[in-house]
């Protein structure tokens, strides 16, 4: 049986010779197709609390928000955001930390499961008399930040 | 003549549809997925013997050659249980107990590219404490575009004795990498040009 396929070469390239990068696309190469994207936000809760563990005040920001796919696997994803309050402009692509030191515990935990990407944010600062929260609002703020999801499983 | 193949959105004519209108274009690169990579790298067992207190460091990667001959575009995920994933740089540190929060260890987990190979790998500190056995399981994505390497801007925007123009030369009292004294060529060697001040 013949194998068809469905090519596309760049220009000055002939399709039936030209090399995989030198291809637009092809059919014998899967691509990322986009089940869903659009836009997210959440709100970060300000909370000022004393850590027994580490002996110091710490200044704290949490969210958490989620956005629902029902595509029964965990998908390929992307995720950017910005804090605007804090003086991000400009939407950076966000992937996984998580910082437990004494100095202001933080994550940024992005994950993909069978139902749902979820966002989860936590910004932490230790109390300092010099710059006690580095410009950052006393108070709750918004992230916001947009989202693809793709139909292509991860697994 | 040339021929195009263009599938358009729902409710969009393909031969008159905008870009972003399009599912797909034979005039635009698509990102071509090359191979993905189900794997694991595993952290051993690793004892904590400094009598300074001072932290400890372990380093380990997994190699892949994908044969593609530039160095290409890819993704990175890692998959912390129950398929639960999260896109790399992976880091973490977890206190020991909440009574001795200082005796911690984590690591990194994360990608090198080339034009041959994409290694994977995993970095440990550890302080005060044992490590155990533990199993990083990742997701890589390597994709038959390349992550081209772009060259150096054109930086005459920045002043009047900035001048370079790449592949089509062009001297004069303009030329010149950034200079140390703006406004005065004094010393400039490039190749087989010289020129004196």
């Amino acid at each position: 049986m013949t194998d068809y396929v469905i090519a596309s070469s760049k220009e000055l390239h002939d399709v039936k010779k030209a090399s995989l990068k030198d291809l637009n696309f092809t059919s014998q190469k899967n691509l990322f197709k986009i089940q869903q994207h659009g836009t997210w936000s959440m709100t970060l809760y300000y909370s000022y609390y004393y850590n027994s563990i580490y002996g110091y005040y710490y200044h704290k920001w949490e969210g958490q928000t989620s956005i629902t796919h029902n595509l029964d696997f965990a998908p390929t994803f992307e995720v950017w955001g910005r804090v605007e309050d804090w003086g991000e402009n400009n939407y950076q692509k966000w992937t996984y930390y998580y910082y437990a030191t004494a100095s202001g515990p933080k994550y940024r935990i992005i994950e993909s499961n069978s139902s749902n990407i979820t966002i989860k944010y936590l910004e932490q600062l230790r109390e300092n008399l010099y710059n006690p929260q580095y410009g950052h609002p006393l108070q709750n703020v918004t992230i916001d930040g947009i989202y693809s999801i793709y139909v292509d499983p991860i697994l | 003549m040339k021929q195009v193949l263009r599938i358009a959105k729902e409710n969009y004519d393909a031969k008159t549809a905008p870009p972003d209108k399009l599912l797909l274009n034979s005039d635009q690169e698509c990102i071509k997925i090359n191979s993905k990579i189900v794997d694991s790298i595993t952290i051993p067992n690793l004892i904590y013997n400094r009598t300074d207190g001072g932290w400890s460091v372990w380093s380990g990667y997994k190699d892949y050659y994908h044969n593609l001959g530039f160095v290409p575009v890819f993704r990175f995920f890692t998959n912390q249980g129950n398929n639960t994933i999260t896109e790399a740089p992976y880091f973490s540190t977890f206190p020991k107990s909440e009574s001795n929060p200082f005796n911690t260890w984590g690591y990194s987990v994360y990608c090198f590219v080339d034009n041959q190979k994409v290694r994977i790998q995993a970095d440990v500190i550890y302080t005060r404490i044992n490590v155990p056995q533990t199993v990083l399981n990742y997701i890589l994505f390597i994709f038959a575009n390349p992550l081209d390497i772009l060259p150096l801007p054109r930086v005459s925007s920045e002043g009047p004795w900035l001048d370079v123009v790449y592949a089509d030369m062009t001297l004069g009292v303009n030329f010149s990498k950034p200079s140390p004294t703006p406004g005065i060529i004094k010393d400039a060697n490039y190749g087989d040009l010289s020129f004196g001040g």
